[in-house]
């Protein structure tokens, strides 16, 4: 049978429980609001036995585990989630600032500058002879190229921005990865790291945040270490206590925008995954950069090309208002004309297809010659001041299908139109592609937003559940105390009363 | 089961419809004052491309109706010409027939050709009409023609002396029919080549033959002097053949003029029809708008009283 020490140190065992799951107590409610920060369990077990007799008397309780409670699965599918709604956010917001350019209710912008353009055009046939009408078709198809090269240079500014975009979530992930790598190696360093909630809930912050940067997979192995990689496996970037960094920089292949690789291996060249990377804002970013708008500009490039092909074959076959045919093209480049295309502009089927026509609404100039001397415009299919036919056909233009080339078949090859009907199309698709990622967008927040919730059922911090603890707790410590002073009395009992 | 519901769950849920809240609220302030339903081309990326189509299809309709109203004007000053000229031709077969009648003496037949060369130098002058600084009756060479000499010639010219054939002009303009688009497949010819009216076909072939209204007249004048009255008669005849053709052409004309009138009568109807269609996509429906709004705007209220409200109580207020 244990005698009065004992006892002593039984009330003592229950005293240090009891203040120590105070204290896991308190650490829950002081992280009430920490992000990522899983409620722990304070785990009391009962003290050995010590036998006498055939009795077992037990000894006493000690907290003996400090349980975070948490969801690695869950864990798992929210970092999935995250990236993928910040990837269509991040979409939907570049394409609502590119989109706004193009809102347009038919009495400006391109479409109307093109009714414009055709409606001069319709007055030159009219009225070949009037120079005042000449002036004017000048002075439309003028503003026409403005109005295309201020808006294509708005989609030009959007993707530079997305490209700024790229270097600087590039510097935010290498900072996250090494942050994620040197928690590894702190976790690698103890003895018992799958205790170490806080730091585990730290890394698991910290992925999260990483997955609304860049689709990554996260995976824990069996050393507690985090493994992370990039979406479908592009590259590793954290593999146990190292971590890789990604490098944005200009590569000589694409000499427009910055190229994203990883190196991971020294004895291999970085590896480019530009291309690989579509969910978490750096994903969205590139598919912005290099997919959506680069797709907008290559469709008015191919509109600016269709026009002014168009227009200048039939117009150098005319004859200007003097009655000579002077084989002018209405519409020229920087560097003049190569078979009625600015020079400077990659013509297919020739060219590589990716640069098809690249830069025409840019380059694109009224024939200065022209512009200087309206008189010079061909309107007359024959050499008399009153012939209008070739004007005619130009307006006939208007109207006319298989004026643009969107296949890279060839200028004279087109296989979509009218002009208007294209640009229609082209503002039909910029709204199709926002309010596709606006809805995803929203659906992905959703799941996000549900995942997250059930973590937080899981995991979360709930003041009631703390405070009922902290009485139970509180009692326990009390009731311990009160032991104490028992053992006490009945020891000064036995000290100063006993045999007197 | 219960679910377990923690403290920071409940706000993160309410701020996330708060803010979803806010956004269509303020997608529908935007609607009402600008009185438009697609904001932006993301809001209905159909009926943004849908509105530009109809803007773009009454923009070249519109067009067209300048273009018909262009056209008529020229049609409408040809067909003035073309009635004088008729007017004159008449006049023209009255002298001849007065011409040939057997009580008129020698001076008074003079009398009636110097009425006869008035009426040619009148009908010059309509051949050489001019609108809006264009020469009607030249075919295309409507600024008339101006040699290597750098002579200026208008379209008719009575150069005298000797011509051949005989008694007949020059004619410096061409027999190209002027045609303006009216419609997305509809064209009009808006002129009539000065050698059709006056000469009744191509100058080639037409020049100096029996329907040559010039020559006729100067052969009636001729005869006249000289007091052929075999000579007269042929012209008289000529002249009613002349007379029928100018009619044919004053017809012409004018059925030209209502084919144009019907288009745009048509293009007007359309455009009105298509300006329906397009506000309908385009315009916001207020009725609608405003229910959504104040709905939306309840809906916002109550969570913001329930936001103020959560979190408010836990078993802390309680414990002492």
């Amino acid at each position: 049978m244990p005698g009065l020490t004992a006892g002593l140190n039984i009330g003592l065992s229950g005293l240090r429980a009891s203040q120590n799951a105070l204290d896991v107590v308190g650490h829950n409610i002081a992280n009430v609001n920490t992000t990522g920060y899983s409620r722990q369990i304070a785990g009391l077990s009962s003290n050995g036995s010590l036998g006498e007799g055939g009795l077992f008397f037990g000894m006493g309780s000690t907290l003996s585990t400090v349980q975070g409670i948490r969801d690695q699965l869950l864990n798992l599918q929210i970092t999935n989630s995250i990236s993928r709604q910040y990837g269509a956010q991040t979409r939907n917001q570049a394409l609502q600032t590119a989109s706004a350019i193009f809102t347009d209710d038919g009495t400006s912008g391109i479409s109307y500058q093109l009714n414009r353009f055709f409606a001069a055009v319709q007055k030159l046939s009219a009225q070949p002879e009037d120079a005042s009408v000449r002036t004017n078709l000048v002075g439309t198809a003028q503003s026409l190229i403005e109005t295309m090269q201020t808006k294509y240079q708005a989609l030009q500014a959007a993707q530079q921005n997305a490209d700024t975009q790229v270097s600087t979530l590039v510097t935010q992930v290498n900072a996250l990865t090494k942050q994620i790598a040197a928690l590894n190696q702190k976790l690698a360093g103890e003895a018992n790291s799958t205790n170490d909630n806080d730091a585990m809930d730290q890394r698991q912050a910290l992925a999260d945040q990483l997955a609304q940067l860049v689709g990554v997979q996260t995976y824990i192995d069996d050393k507690n270490q985090m493994a992370v990689t990039l979406e479908g496996g592009a590259a590793p970037l954290v593999a146990g206590v190292t971590s890789f960094d990604m490098v944005a920089q200009k590569a000589a292949t694409s000499p427009y925008f910055l190229q994203v690789s990883v190196r991971y291996d020294t004895s291999l060249p970085a590896k480019d995954v530009t291309s690989v990377l579509s969910s978490g804002e750096l994903g969205a970013q590139l598919d912005v950069r290099d997919r959506l708008l680069a797709g907008y500009e290559k469709q008015l490039d191919e509109l600016a090309a269709g026009i002014a092909y168009n227009v200048n074959v039939l117009h150098s076959g005319g004859y200007s208002l003097d009655g000579t045919q002077r084989n002018l093209d209405f519409f020229v480049g920087t560097a003049g004309t190569t078979n009625h295309l600015p020079s400077n502009v990659q013509v297919p089927p020739s060219a590589t297809p990716k640069d098809d026509y690249r830069g025409t609404v840019l380059s694109l100039a009224v024939n200065s010659a022209i512009a200087a001397n309206p008189s010079l415009i061909a309107a007359g299919g024959a050499a008399a001041a009153g012939d209008n036919a070739v004007a005619k056909a130009i307006a006939d233009l208007q109207t006319k299908v298989g004026v643009v080339d969107t296949t890279g078949a060839g200028p004279a090859a087109g296989s979509t139109g009218p002009f208007s009907t294209f640009m229609a199309s082209l503002v039909n698709q910029m709204g199709t592609d926002t309010s596709q990622w606006s809805t995803t967008a929203t659906n992905q927040e959703n799941i996000t937003s549900a995942l997250t919730n059930q973590r937080s059922s899981v995991s979360g911090v709930d003041l009631d559940t703390e405070a009922a603890n902290l009485i139970t707790f509180q009692r326990g410590y009390q009731a311990s105390a009160r032991f104490l002073s028992v053992i006490s009395q009945l020891t000064e009992q036995l000290i100063n009363q006993f045999g007197r | 089961m219960t679910i377990r519901t923690t403290n920071p769950l409940d706000t993160s849920q309410l701020m996330l419809d708060l803010q979803r809240s806010k956004d269509r609220l303020s997608l529908y302030t935007q609607q009402l004052t600008s009185g438009k339903r697609i904001v932006n081309i993301g809001d209905d990326p159909g009926g943004s491309a849908a509105v530009l189509n109809f803007q773009s299809s009454i923009n070249q309709n519109k067009q067209y109706m300048t273009q018909i109203d262009t056209a008529t004007s020229y049609l409408a000053n040809t067909e003035d010409v073309a009635s004088s000229l008729e007017t004159q031709i008449t006049r023209l077969r009255q002298l001849a027939q007065q011409g040939l009648s057997t009580t008129n003496s020698t001076i008074s037949r003079q009398a009636i050709a110097s009425e006869v060369d008035g009426i040619f130098d009148h009908v010059l002058n309509l051949a050489n009409t001019q609108v809006q600084g264009k020469y009607i009756f030249a075919g295309t060479q409507t600024q008339g023609f101006t040699d290597a000499l750098g002579v200026f010639h208008p379209p008719f010219e009575d150069v005298q002396g000797a011509t051949a054939p005989a008694n007949t002009i020059t004619y410096n303009g061409n027999n190209t029919d002027i045609v303006f688009k009216v419609g997305a497949s509809a064209n009009v010819t808006t002129n009539i080549p000065g050698d059709t009216l006056f000469f009744g076909g191509a100058a080639a072939g037409s020049l100096g033959s029996s329907t040559d209204l010039f020559k006729q007249i100067k052969d009636l004048s001729q005869a006249l002097t000289s007091g052929n009255t075999t000579a007269i008669k042929t012209a008289y005849d000529n002249l009613k053949t002349i007379d029928d053709h100018v009619n044919n052409v004053i017809t012409q004309l004018g059925g030209r003029q209502s084919g144009i009138d019907q288009i745009k009568t048509s293009l007007a109807d359309l455009n009105a029809n298509l300006q329906s269609v397009q506000s309908s996509v385009e315009d916001v429906d207020y009725a609608s708008v405003i229910k959504d709004y104040t709905k939306e705007n309840v809906a916002q209220q109550a969570s913001l009283a329930t936001l103020a409200k959560v979190g408010s109580k836990s078993l802390f207020d309680y414990l002492a």
